[in-house]
Formats: C-alpha cells, sequence, structure tokens
C-alpha cells in the first residue's frame, strides 16, 4: 500500500496474542478452520487406518487379511472411480447453490449410487477375469449383495465429506472419520471369532451404514438449511450441464493422477521386483500423506472462494501460506527423521527408502503451488488448465523417474516426483511472474521500498522521542497504580508520531503513549486529546463512549506534544480483512458503531458557503499546492478546478444531514471482537470535526476497505469507483447505510466519492508533511482520480447507488424440457470438444489397457517369432484403440497438436518402453558392445583407433565421447542403465524432430502427425537403440529441418535467420561428422541433393559437409579407412546385387524367423507403395513436396558405398523412411478433399494403420526371442569380463549375448559360428578335443568358453550352426574331465580348461 | 521473465551448482538432474539467444539441439586427445558457457547503449 496512506497514528491491539489465542483466531476464520479440519481428518483416518489393520494382522490369519484387504480396495476403487469425481463438483458449487442445494447433494448422490451399482454388478460377473482369486464370491448371493451394497454406500461415504466441506461445515468430517474408525476397529476385535475369513471386511464395511444415515439426517435436516439460509444473498445456482462440464473435466485431471500414483508401483514391481515396491510403496504412502495436508487447505479455498469469487487472490494467497507454514516443519521433520521412520518397519526399509522417502517430502513442497494454481483454475473453471497442469505433472514423473528407475532404482522415482513437481511449479510461477505487467512490477518495488522507508521512518521517530518517552513514563509512574508501568513494546506508525504500549511487565498493555515528531504531528495530537476529552461528553453517547480511548494525560515533553491513552482491546478490522473473514459483517458492525455517533449528533442543514468551504475548499486548498509540485498530469490544476465546480455545483444550497464525524474512518481505527461481529473500540480521532456530511465517513470506510481487501491504492479504487458506479457485495451494509441518510444525494456516487476521496488526502497531508512532498503519493493516489475528472463529458452512471445498484437477488430459472438441456449440453460442449474428449477418453483406455498388459508378458515364453508370441490381447486392444483414436483425431481435429502428440507418445511407449519394462535388461547384443565403449572411455579417457577390436568406434566416437561425458558428470558407474532406456528416448526425440521436419515441408497438420504415426509404425529396421547411427540419425532429421524451414525458398520467420540456420546446419555436421560415418555421407548427399534440386538456398553448404565430412574421415579415421577402403570398393555393386545380398537367407531360417523375413519385405513394400500413392495423388494435385520427394530417393546413392556389412538395404530405408511416410500420409488426406467431415478417410487411416501396426509388430519384434538376455545370462557375462585378465581369449558360441560391454579390450574372441566352415566341422565333430586344443594357448593368461540362452536361440532361428550345436557342445564339455565350469546358472554356463598345459 | 539476460545469470549459476557437486565428489540424484540440466539445456543456450528467435518453443528446441552439438564436438575433441575426465569436461563445456554469456552480456550492453 501506498506509504501506508490508510494507516494512522496507532490502533488499539497492541501486543502481540499468545500462540494459543493466536490458534483461536485463526479457528475463526472458516477458511483455516475448514482447512485445519480436512487436514485432520486425513491425518487421524491414516492414523487409525494403520492400527485397523495391525489389528487386523494379528486377530485374523494372513490368508484372510489378505483376500478382506483385496475386496477393500476392490470396493474403494471402485466408490472412487463411480463417484465421477462429484465430490470435486460438490465442493465447487455447493457453497453458492442456495436453495437448490438439497436438490443438487440427492442428484449427485443418486447417480453416484446408481454407477457404483452397476460397477459393482459388473465387477463381480467378471472377477473370473480380473480377479479369479476373488470368484468364491460368486457362489455366495449374500456376499454379493453385501459387496454391492457396501460399494454404493461407500460412494456416499465419500461424497458426504464433499457436502459437508462445500456447506463449509467441515469440521465435521474428522468426527465423523474418527467415529468410524474407532467403530471398525472395536468391530474388528469383535468379529475376528464369529467371522474368521471375512471379518476383515465386514468390520470395515458395517459401520458405514451406522454413518451415512445420521450423518446425512443431520445434514438434510439442519446443515443444509442452515447454510441456504447463510448464504440466501450469495445463491448463484449451477446449470446442471455447467456443473457436467466441470465434473468432466476434472474427473480427466483426477484419472491422470490417480493413473499415474496407480501405475508407478506395477512398473517398480517389473522393473526392480517386489522388495523394491515394497520399499517404494511404504515412502510413497508416508509422503503421500504430506500431500493431503495442501489438499485439505485447498477443499477449504476452493469452498470460500468459490462463496466469494471476488477476494480468489487473497485466499489463495493465504491458504498457500497456511499451507507451508504446516507444510515447512512437517518436511523438514520427514527429511530429518526418514531414517528413523523408516527403522520402525524394519532394516530394510530404511536401507534402501531413505532417499526415497527424503525426495519424495521434499516433492510435497512444490505441490503447494500445484494444488494452489490447479484450485484457483477450479475456482475460475479453468478447467484446460487444470487438465494441463496434471497431464505436465504426471507426464514429467513418468518422462523423468522411469528412465531414472534403472540407474538410480527407487530413487529414480523420487527424483522424478520432485523434479516434476519443481519443473511446473516453477513453470506457474514464471507464468504468473510472466503475466505481470510492468505496472504490476512497479507496484511490487514500490509497495517494499514504502515498507522500507516507513520502517526507517518509524525508528527514527522512536529514537528521537526516546527521551521525551522516558520522561512521560517517568510522570506516569508516579501516578497511584501506575508505579511499576514498563514500554512492553512500541507500535508501528506511518505518521509523525511515534507510539508505545505500556504497562504492568507481563500483563496485557494498559495505555499507549503516542509522542509528535513534528509540527504536524504536534498539531494532530492536540487535536486527538481534544477529541478524547470531548467525546465522551457528548449528550446520548455514554454507552457509545466506551469505544473510545480514555485520555489518561496529555502535554509536551521533549519540545513535542504527547498524549497517554488508554489501551482498547480488539482486533484490528484491517486484519479481519485481510483474513479472509469476509468483509460483509464487519463493514455493517461498524456502519451501525459509527452510525451511532452520527444519529446522535446529526442536524438537517442547508449547505451553504461556510459549509461549502468547509466540505470542498479547504480540503482543496490542502490538495492544490502538494499536486502543483508533484502530479505528473499537466492540466492538474485545471482538474482541480473542475472537481471544485462539480462538486460545489452539487452541494451549493442543498439540505443535507451534517454531524460529528470521525474524519479518517478506515479498517485500521476500527477494533473488533474477533469475529467481527461487533465493534470494540473506534481510535484515533485527530481529524473528526463537528460537522461533516456522516455519508463520507462511510464512504472512506468502503474505499479503504476495498484497499485492503484487495491491497490496491486509493487512487486505482477510486477511479474504479468512478468508472463503474456500484458496489460489492461485502460493501452492501454501508452501501445501505450511505442510501438511508439522503437517498437524493446517494443517487449519484460520483459526488460523495469524489469528496471522500478529497476529505481522505486532506486528512493525510494534514497527518503528516513527507506526502505533500512525495510524487509517487501524488501519481498513485491523486493522479489516477483527476484524469477522470479532466475527461469530458463526466459519465454519469446509469444506476444510482440506491436499490438498484445494489447486487441483484438471484432469481431461479425456469425450468426447462429435457430437449432444451441435451441441446444447451451439445451447445455448450460442442462436437469439436466432444471428439477431443472421446480421443482423450480412447488414449486414457488404451494406455490403461497397456498397462494391464505388461503384467501379462512373459519373455522367457517367446517362441521363434519373437515378442509378438506373447503379447496379451490387451496389448493388442491397446493399439487398436490408440489406432482409432488417432485415426478420427488427425482427420477431425489435427488442431489438436497437444492431444495428438500425446497419442504419438503414447505409441512410442506401447512399442518401445514394453520390452525395456517387461525384460528389464538391455536387449540386443550391439547394444551391450556400445557400453563397452563407454566402458573403455571411462577407463582410458581417450580411444585407441587401431584397436583390434570395435575400432570403428574408436574412430567415429561423438557419441561415446558424449556419452562418457554424461555419465562421469552425473558421478554414475557405467552407462548400462541409461541404455536401457534408450529406444524409449532417441524415439520420443525423433518425433520432435520429425514434427519440426515435416512442419517445414507443410501446413497440413494432418499430414504431418500422420507422417509422423506412419514413421513409428514403418520404422521396423531396429536402429533405434543405444547406438551411434541412432543419435546421427537424429541430427540428420534436424539438419535436414533447419534446411527445409530456414534455408529454402520460402524460409519461415520463426527462426534464427539465414546466417543463423546456416551455422546450426554446419554445427550439426561438424556433430555427425565424427559420430556416425554413414550418416556423414548420408547429410553430404542430401544436401547436395536439395540445393540440386532447388529446395536449398545455401549453395555452400554441401561442399561445407563435404568437407567437414571427408576431414574427418581422411585425417583423423585415415588408418581405418585405409585399411578398409578396398574392401568397401570391392562390394560396391549394382543396388540389386546389393539387396540381395542384404536379406537374409531365408532357407537356413527356422518358420517363425523366416515369415518374420517375410513380413518386413512385406512392410517395406507396402510402404513404398504407399509413399509413391501420396506422391501421385499430391502430384495430381499440383502440390507434390519436392524436398520430401528427393529426400526420399536419394538415400539410393548409399548402394555406391558398398554393403556396409550387409545391412546398406536397412540403412537406405532408414533414411528414405521418414519421407516415405511423408509421402504415404498423403495417400490418405488428399488436398481435394480437405475440408471433409465424412467417415471414410478416417476408416481407411484406421484400416490401413492396423495392417502396417500389425505388420510392425512381426518385423520389429521378430527377432527379440534373439535380442532378450536373462539376468542370468548378463551374470554369467559379467563374471567373465570382471574375472579375465588381460591377455585373456574369450570362446564365444556366437556373438549374440551381453557381449564386450566391461573391460572388452583385455579379450581375444572367436566366434564358433564365424569360424570357416572346415573349422567349425572339426569343432562339431570333437568338441572337447578341439576347444581344449584352442584355449591351451601358453600365451594367454586365462581362457574361458561361454554358452548362454540366447546363443543358442540364434543359433536354433537363424541356422548359423546346425541347430543343437551348442547343446551338443555344452554336454560334452560338461562330460569332459580337461574342462571346469567356472560359472553356471539355468541360462549360461561358462568354462575354462581343468589343467592348463605348461 | 523477459530479461534479457535471465540465460546467462542461470546457465552461470548452474555451472556453479555443477563444479560443487562434481568437484566435491558428490553421487546423489540431484548431481544426475543438474548434469542433465547442464548438459542439456545450458550449453546450447548459452549461444540461441544470441540469434534472438522470435518462438520460444523453437529457441528451446534449437538450445538442446545446439547443447548436444556442442557437447558432442567438446567431449569428441577431449577423447580424441585422450583426457576425457569429469573436470576436463566440465571446465571446456564451462569455458565455452562463459564464451556465450559473455556475447550475450555484449549484445545486450550494445542494445541498451543503442536504445539510450
Amino acid at each position: 500500500m501506498a506509504l501506508r496512506a490508510d494507516a494512522l497514528p496507532g490502533v488499539g491491539l497492541r501486543r502481540g496474542p499468545s500462540p494459543l489465542a493466536r490458534a483461536r483466531a485463526r479457528l475463526q476464520i472458516p477458511l483455516y478452520r475448514n482447512g485445519y479440519a480436512l487436514v485432520a481428518s486425513s491425518g487421524l483416518t491414516s492414523g487409525l487406518g494403520l492400527v485397523y489393520w495391525l489389528v487386523a494382522a494379528r486377530a485374523y490369519s494372513v490368508t484372510a487379511v489378505g483376500v478382506s484387504a483385496a475386496l477393500i480396495s476392490a470396493m474403494t476403487l471402485l466408490a472412487n472411480l463411480c463417484q465421477l469425481n462429484l465430490k470435486s463438483g460438490l465442493n465447487r458449487f455447493l457453497p453458492r447453490a442456495g436453495t437448490t442445494t438439497a436438490r443438487l447433494v440427492t442428484r449427485s448422490y443418486l447417480l453416484a449410487l446408481g454407477v457404483s451399482g452397476v460397477a459393482s454388478l459388473v465387477f463381480v460377473a467378471g472377477l473370473g477375469i480380473w480377479s479369479p482369486r476373488l470368484q468364491f464370491l460368486q457362489q455366495r448371493p449374500e456376499l454379493v449383495l453385501w459387496f454391492v451394497a457396501a460399494t454404493m454406500v461407500w460412494t456416499i461415504f465419500v461424497l458426504q465429506d464433499s457436502v459437508l466441506a462445500g456447506i463449509r461445515r467441515a469440521a465435521w468430517v474428522p468426527l465423523e472419520n474418527v467415529v468410524y474408525a474407532v467403530v471398525k476397529i472395536v468391530l474388528l476385535f469383535a468379529l475376528a471369532a464369529a467371522a474368521p475369513t471375512l471379518g476383515t471386511f465386514v468390520a470395515w464395511t458395517a459401520p458405514l451404514l451406522l454413518l451415512v444415515v445420521p450423518v446425512n439426517l443431520l445434514l438434510f435436516r439442519w446443515l443444509i438449511p442452515a447454510h441456504v439460509r447463510g448464504t440466501e444473498d450469495r445463491q448463484q445456482p449451477v446449470a446442471p450441464w455447467r456443473l457436467a462440464r466441470y465434473v468432466a473435466a476434472d474427473y480427466a485431471a483426477y484419472l491422470i493422477i490417480t493413473a499415474t500414483v496407480g501405475v508407478l508401483p506395477l512398473v517398480v514391481l517389473a522393473v526392480l521386483g517386489p522388495a523394491s515396491n515394497a520399499y517404494y510403496y511404504v515412502s510413497w504412502s508416508i509422503a503421500y500423506g504430506l500431500y493431503l495436508i495442501s489438499s485439505g487447505m485447498g477443499v477449504s479455498m476452493i469452498t470460500e472462494a468459490s462463496l466469494d469469487p471476488a477476494r480468489l487472490v487473497g485466499y489463495r494467497r493465504q491458504s498457500t501460506l497456511e499451507t507451508a507454514r504446516l507444510m515447512v516443519p512437517a518436511v523438514a521433520l520427514v527429511v530429518v527423521a526418514a531414517p528413523l521412520i523408516l527403522d520402525l518397519l524394519g532394516d530394510g526399509y530404511s536401507r534402501e527408502g531413505v532417499t526415497l522417502l527424503r525426495l519424495m517430502a521434499l516433492s510435497a513442497l512444490p505441490w503447494i503451488v500445484f494444488v494452489s494454481y490447479t484450485n484457483a483454475a477450479r475456482v475460475e473453471r479453468r478447467m484446460k488448465a487444470v487438465v494441463g497442469a496434471h497431464a505436465a505433472l504426471c507426464g514429467l514423473v513418468l518422462a523423468i523417474g522411469l528412465p531414472l528407475l534403472g540407474p538410480l532404482g527407487i530413487d529414480g522415482i523420487g527424483v522424478g516426483w520432485l523434479a516434476a513437481q519443481s519443473a511446473v511449479a516453477a513453470a506457474i510461477v514464471a507464468g504468473r511472474l510472466a503475466r505481470r505487467s510492468h505496472r504490476d512490477w512497479e507496484e511490487d518495488a514500490f509497495r517494499a521500498l514504502s515498507s522500507a522507508a516507513a520502517w526507517i521512518r518509524m525508528w527514527w521517530r522512536r529514537l528521537t522521542s526516546a527521551g521525551a518517552l522516558r520522561e512521560v513514563l517517568a510522570e506516569l509512574r508516579r501516578r497511584p497504580g501506575r508505579s511499576g508501568w514498563v514500554v512492553q513494546r512500541h507500535l508501528s506508525t506511518v505518521n509523525d508520531v511515534a507510539a508505545s504500549a505500556v504497562g504492568r511487565p507481563g500483563a496485557e498493555p494498559a495505555a499507549l503513549v503516542k509522542r509528535s515528531a513534528s509540527e504536524s504531528g504536534d498539531r494532530a495530537l492536540g487535536l486527538h486529546a481534544r477529541a478524547l476529552s470531548t467525546l465522551p461528553r457528548l449528550a446520548g453517547l455514554a454507552g457509545w463512549a466506551r469505544m473510545v480511548p480514555r485520555l489518561l494525560a496529555s502535554g509536551r515533553a521533549g519540545g513535542r506534544a504527547y498524549v497517554v491513552e488508554t489501551r482498547v482491546p480488539g482486533t484490528p478490522c484491517e486484519r479481519l480483512l485481510r483474513n479472509g473473514l469476509g468483509g460483509e459483517r464487519p463493514l455493517a458492525a461498524a456502519a451501525a458503531a459509527i452510525g451511532q455517533l452520527h444519529q446522535a449528533t446529526g442536524a438537517t442543514t442547508t449547505v451553504d458557503e461556510g459549509l461549502l468551504s468547509e466540505l470542498v475548499d479547504i480540503p482543496l486548498a490542502r490538495l492544490g499546492p502538494a499536486v502543483a509540485g508533484s502530479s505528473g498530469l499537466a492540466r492538474a490544476e485545471t482538474a482541480l478546478g473542475r472537481l471544485r465546480g462539480e462538486l460545489r455545483g452539487v452541494l451549493k444550497g442543498r439540505r443535507v444531514i451534517t454531524a460529528r464525524v470521525h474524519g479518517d474512518l478506515c479498517p485500521g481505527n476500527i477494533l473488533m471482537t474477533p469475529d467481527g461481529a461487533a465493534v470494540r473500540g473506534i481510535v484515533d480521532w485527530e481529524q473528526t470535526r463537528e460537522r461533516g456530511l456522516p455519508q463520507l465517513d462511510l464512504l472512506q470506510l468502503l474505499m479503504t476497505a476495498r484497499m485492503t481487501a484487495q491491497r490496491r491504492e486509493m487512487g486505482d479504487v477510486v477511479a474504479e469507483m468512478l468508472r463503474n458506479p456500484g458496489w460489492q457485495a461485502p460493501e452492501r451494509p454501508l452501501a445501505g447505510a450511505i442510501r438511508r441518510l439522503d437517498p437524493d444525494l446517494a443517487a449519484d456516487t460520483r459526488p460523495l466519492v469524489l469528496l471522500a476521496w478529497l476529505h481522505h488526502l486532506a486528512a493525510n497531508l494534514g497527518k503528516s508533511t513527507r506526502y505533500g512532498h512525495s510524487r509517487v503519493w501524488i501519481r498513485r493516489n491523486v493522479d489516477p482520480v483527476l484524469r477522470i475528472v479532466l475527461r469530458q463529458p463526466v459519465p454519469v452512471p446509469a444506476t444510482a447507488p440506491g436499490p438498484a445498484a445494489l447486487p441483484e437477488p438471484w432469481r431461479a430459472p425456469r425450468r426447462r424440457g429435457l430437449g432444451e438441456r441435451l441441446a444447451d449440453v451439445r451447445a455448450a460442449i460442442g462436437a469439436a470438444r466432444l471428439e477431443a474428449a472421446a480421443a482423450l477418453g480412447a488414449l486414457c483406455l488404451a494406455v490403461f489397457l497397456w498397462l494391464v498388459s505388461l503384467d501379462g508378458i512373459d519373455p522367457r515364453a517367446m517362441t521363434d517369432l519373437g515378442l509378438v508370441s506373447v503379447l496379451p490381447l490387451t496389448f493388442v486392444l491397446a493399439l487398436l484403440a490408440l489406432t482409432a483414436s488417432f485415426a478420427v483425431l488427425v482427420r477431425r481435429r489435427p488442431e489438436r497438436n497437444s492431444l495428438l502428440a500425446a497419442h504419438l507418445l503414447a505409441l512410442i511407449a506401447f512399442l518401445h518402453a514394453t520390452p525395456t519394462i517387461v525384460y528389464g535388461t538391455l536387449r540386443y547384443s550391439w547394444a551391450w558392445k556400445h557400453v563397452g565403449i563407454v566402458d573403455y572411455l571411462q577407463r582410458h579417457g581417450g580411444v585407441a583407433p587401431r584397436i583390434e577390436y570395435l575400432s570403428v568406434y574408436h574412430n567415429w566416437p561423438g557419441f561415446f565421447g558424449l556419452d562418457t561425458l554424461l555419465t562421469e558428470l552425473a558421478g554414475l558407474h557405467d552407462t548400462l542403465q541409461l541404455a536401457v532406456w534408450g529406444p524409449v528416448f532417441v524415439n520420443v526425440l525423433n518425433l520432435g524432430a520429425l514434427v519440426f521436419l515435416f512442419s517445414g515441408l507443410t501446413r497440413d497438420r494432418r499430414v504431418v502427425w500422420l507422417g509422423s504415426w506412419l514413421f513409428f509404425i514403418a520404422n521396423w529396421v531396429g536402429q533405434d537403440y543405444f547406438s551411434p547411427q541412432a543419435f546421427a540419425f537424429l541430427l540428420y532429421l534436424v539438419v535436414l529441418g533447419v534446411v527445409v524451414r530456414w534455408l529454402g525458398q520460402r524460409s519461415a520467420d520463426d527462426g534464427p535467420g539465414r546466417r543463423g540456420a546456416l551455422a546450426f546446419a554446419v554445427l550439426l555436421v561438424a556433430t555427425i561428422a565424427p559420430s556416425h560415418a554413414l550418416t556423414g555421407v548420408m547429410v553430404s548427399v542430401a544436401l547436395t541433393v536439395l540445393v540440386l534440386a532447388g529446395v536449398c538456398r545455401a549453395r555452400i553448404l554441401p561442399f561445407v559437409a563435404v568437407a567437414i565430412t571427408a576431414l574427418w574421415d581422411l585425417v583423423f579415421a585415415a588408418d581405418f579407412v585405409g585399411r578398409n577402403a578396398g574392401s568397401t570398393l570391392e562390394q560396391v555393386r549394382l543396388p540389386w546385387m546389393t539387396t540381395e545380398s542384404s536379406l537374409a537367407q531365408v532357407g537356413e531360417l527356422s518358420s517363425g524367423q523366416a515369415l518374420v523375413a517375410g513380413v518386413a519385405r512385406g512392410l517395406v513394400v507396402a510402404v513404398v507403395a504407399l509413399a509413391a500413392v501420396g506422391a501421385v495423388r499430391a502430384m495430381r494435385a499440383g502440390q507434390l513436396n519436392r524436398a520430401a520427394a528427393v529426400l526420399a530417393a536419394a538415400p539410393l546413392l548409399l548402394f555406391a558405398s558398398g554393403d556396409y556389412d550387409g545391412e546398406i538395404l536397412f540403412r537406405v530405408y532408414l533414411f528414405a523412411v521418414p519421407f516415405l511416410a511423408f509421402l504415404g500420409a498423403q495417400a490418405f488426406i488428399g488436398q481435394s478433399d480437405a475440408r471433409r467431415r465424412s467417415w471414410t478417410p478416417p476408416a481407411a487411416s484406421a484400416v490401413a494403420g492396423t495392417l502396417l501396426l500389425g505388420a510392425f509388430l512381426v518385423a520389429y519384434y521378430g527377432k527379440e526371442h534373439q535380442n532378450y538376455f536373462t539376468p542370468s545370462e548378463v551374470a554369467a557375462s559379467r563374471y567373465v569380463y570382471t574375472h579375465g585378465p588381460p591377455g585373456s581369449l574369450l570362446v564365444e558360441g556366437t556373438h549374440n549375448y551381453p557381449a564386450q560391454f566391461k573391460n572388452y579390450e583385455r579379450f581375444r574372441y572367436v566366434t564358433i559360428a564365424r569360424e570357416p566352415a572346415a573349422s567349425r566341422a572339426r569343432l562339431l565333430a570333437r568338441p572337447a578335443a578341439v576347444l581344449t586344443d584352442w584355449m591351451s594357448d601358453s600365451a594367454l593368461s586365462a581362457a574361458y568358453l561361454i554358452i548362454t540362452r540366447s546363443q543358442k536361440v540364434e543359433v536354433d532361428e537363424l541356422g548359423s550352426l546346425p541347430r543343437g550345436s551348442l547343446d551338443r557342445i555344452e554336454r560334452a564339455l560338461l562330460a569332459s574331465p580337461h574342462f571346469r565350469v567356472v560359472f553356471r546358472n539355468r541360462d549360461a554356463t561358462v568354462f575354462s580348461l581343468a589343467k592348463v598345459r605348461g | 521473465m523477459s530479461n534479457p539476460l535471465r540465460w546467462p545469470v542461470v546457465i552461470v549459476l548452474s555451472s556453479l551448482l555443477m563444479s560443487n557437486l562434481v568437484l566435491a565428489g558428490v553421487h546423489t540424484p540431484v548431481r544426475v538432474l543438474v548434469t542433465l540440466w547442464f548438459l542439456l539445456v545450458c550449453t546450447g543456450m548459452a549461444f540461441v539467444p544470441l540469434f534472438r528467435i522470435p518462438a520460444l518453443s523453437i529457441e528451446l528446441a534449437l538450445g538442446v539441439v545446439t547443447s548436444i552439438a556442442l557437447d558432442t564436438v567438446v567431449a569428441t575433441t577431449i577423447v580424441v586427445a585422450g583426457g576425457l575426465s569429469a573436470r576436463s569436461g566440465l571446465f571446456a563445456l564451462q569455458a565455452i558457457c562463459l564464451v556465450g554469456c559473455a556475447l550475450q552480456a555484449r549484445a545486450w550492453a550494445q542494445a541498451r547503449g543503442a536504445r539510450v
């Protein structure tokens, strides 16, 4: 507040109340009272719930507890889902539902009862599918009945708490929950003998009836009618469709967070096992208790702000601060005491869960910001913001937490929660800051400076008047009964007076000593002392005068005036307004209190020149010099002249009521009872006058109350009142009193408002000279009003502040027919939103099905068809739902970018996170080798370009260098666990790159999204694992995106400009060149064809790319290139010949693998055909994208670079597939039917997409039987690479196992499957003898032979050795006395020689 | 946040935090998060704001890509030189970030001078 212009020298309550008194005072405020009640309810329920389960564990068998726990979980889950989030709707809309409250509650109950009844019946009917262990329920009808009834009643039990909170009676909630918890514990004991099997379930459910009936009787008979009476004047019934919209959107948010919380334990269970899940779940449950503090306080905030939306900002701030006040110590306690808390549960918990618990507890702090933001959005019905915030939070939790699950274990989830909460909170705060205008910042800075200045002045006054205070105190002590008085505390003041509370030590202050610090202070204290001695003597006001301080002494001390007055107890009205008590009651009480003075001293008079001078001229004369010197308005003096004319014109000759007035009535000068019901004191009378307009007291109070409640400046408030005449709801008592005093004068608010403002300013200028010298004060409190006065014509309000200006009473809406209501719903929601909502629902369903499916995938049961052979029906259904939803959405609502991106992210998760989650180990043997290179770099700090094995990676080390840097800086032991999530990371980044690239090729969002979708279901070649190819391919897409967007013929203006784009492109090429040889070549080829095709204007770019690539290849990698150039040149053949050599020899494959190879080829053909159709369609429409077409064809030139170890065909396809997908998308979305709303194209997309997806699953997952490595295989491999000394020999059946991931350079490798045919034949004929010969070389420091499950699978499926060869070798070695087994488990055996010949 | 110096400030603070974590040998999840932030965002954002890209999303996306590219180039250089370690990598990246931040500060000062 600017210079605390409204504040006065001292208020009545001069000493901080005790903590208990403060707590009591807080509980008087509904916001805190209801919030605390809900927090307490949560805490008590959790605590007593724990007791319940402890008792159950001791009184019942483990089986009985397990069955009952399952039933209880099912019941609560069903009830929570079936309450349809009406609890949120009730909390939001009941506060102002008024006379419709009972109807709203009843309908909500009926709806929830119906849904929960049906859902629980369906649940029981389908027990065989989702919970066969509970099928016994179906055999006993009475149990079915009990379960269904219990679920329905539990739904009501959930809703009734929200009803209580919504009608601001949350204090009942902890009471009913405690009663319920105690009764069920008692019943638990009682039923232990009578119902040993289901006693736990019965004890949980039976007390529900006992409570639901009386609580609802209480509600409907007493509490709801009382609520209706109490909010009669503020009721605003809600239309059902509005409630439905709110609830539906909020339900989506609820499902998002519930699904995330529910999914994480499943993921932890799948990845880390049951023990880790136990540690995770316990830590989460404890931290969740902290989350409930914010939630409870947030519910109360919603209720209060819904009742009085104008005070949302204040309520939000208060609830946030109050929550922080509770939360910070609680979090600190949990962080510090985490080991002790978990130690209660056992050693394992304290050993494994401490960090997680601490992280989770810390995450509860940013959660405060999240809850505050989403609850404010709920009040404002910004439901998109609510859903978006939840989606962002949960998405981040999963995106950060899941990848870290590997490297960090369960702590990774904690990091995910903390990072996600912090990021979202930071975004919320940043968003708020970004929305603040320059003026907001200025306001805050000004407030801070004002506070600092006021504080400095206060201390200066205090110091300079210290001598006077001692003098006065000595004088007081000489009087009887005051000998022991001391200064108890000094008070903050903002004018030229210092004030101190005095009294006996330890007792409440008895008096206030006010000392002047200037001449204006002398004057003010003189007037104040005179008023204090006059007021008690006024006729008829003996009782009223008790509200006025009694003058104890006055005079001069230290050369300045002083006053000693009794201290009037009470709570400043200002504090009540700021604490959210609600302004109406205190303002009504204040109006009544000051009204007694006005009534007792009032008289009717005609405004003559004398009175006119007092009312207008004198205050204007005080304001004039200040304005002339400090106003920022050029015509300020003109404005003052107009103001004078206007006010004099209105008042002159008018019959008015005059009375003694306070002259500076503001909330800071009124002391009240803690509940704001009655006034206990009115203080600071130095501006009082015998003759004034009583309306001005009331208006000044009204204006300063608005300033206080809304934290605004006087100038701002008055300008608003002039622009928008009329009163806000809490101001109605004051407005009514003003109108009753003089209805005619009150008919036009403008003159009265201007007069009150003028008197307020004049009073301040009289209090202290510094106001008049302050330009800032003038510009903030005076100029905004003068600016309005200058405007012509003067705005005349359409309505006067009489009855017509008061808030309109609510009229019940006309009852409407069902048809009208449905039409309203359709119109309100709109087709677009319905379709988006349906897509969101389908997406949620798909994700749910996918998550359910994960538990049913057993990788050990795979056949030679790979992962597709063990995918459950739910997985397929999930993909189908996702595909159908995407097809419809992309066709009909392509502008829904977020939703479409969510579909694609879900697709990536389904396709690429599934193996990661299900396997729990790194898939694909080459990924293990890449981990080995990082391991090498970590140990050696550099590369060895001439190393014998894997030397290609030492010659193009960019990707590995980056990964090593990341691993080292992050302090990780190895990169293995990051690599596990490689495919997910890579594909998510590819999605971003594709959208970036495609957006540069077309403006049609349908093509962008559909092309991206097609890419992911066409890219079956598997180059998306932890590899340099995947990394370089991502950069390749970005380079092309930069070129087509910003270096093309029609560059977009959203980029860094041509030079910037060129710099980016060069940097990316310079990154690709040392990372991956083939991609370096490909990017040069692509840039060249883009220039030749006239797409790229930067003709220098291909030259730069070629130069950089050649520089790397021929300088740093010269040795490698030189050694391999000859063989590469030999491999250069015609494309079809290379293709033939690249394709697998189908004759050697198993039947399943032959099918996989065939499907993969078919998929390639289908994608190319689709692209051709798309290209033709686009060409016919004259809109074929040249860049896409040439980039789809350009990779064919790679055939000139040799066969790339037989992989060139796959790499050609990889580089072409983004553009094939882009062109293919145009096959579904022709240009001519861009605006059609037919269902045919989406259906065609869905069918074609499903077929392609089916082929992709077979082609991509087809080799997973070989790519999957069990933990046992990893253990065997780790043994070898950890124990083998440098110079060891490692004989391996095939390359296909977790190979070379650690210390790989220590070994020489011999792969049986790669031996020449003659050597292989000798070995297979006499395994033990030949291998003994191989492994007994005296130059070797050790020799091992490893045979694993995955090697055998590869041999059997690809035929690299005769089927069963490795089994035969293994048996032979086991039987041989020359070999000993050094490591063996179910999936792997490691041999070494029993005796090494000398 | 519209302050043109926001990224330099953020990057310098992140860099200091990163140094503390690495030099003190702290091994906590926080270090992983700070490392990801530093490597994936800070390096690139030391330079990308110099291009005054109007769209925030594009600016951030390019920042991430530039970060990856610069990190890779730096890591490759050190690997080839045979001295890759947490400290060497960190110091090299910090030096690069410092250059970017200095350029941003210079651009800001020039723009301010032009306005005056």
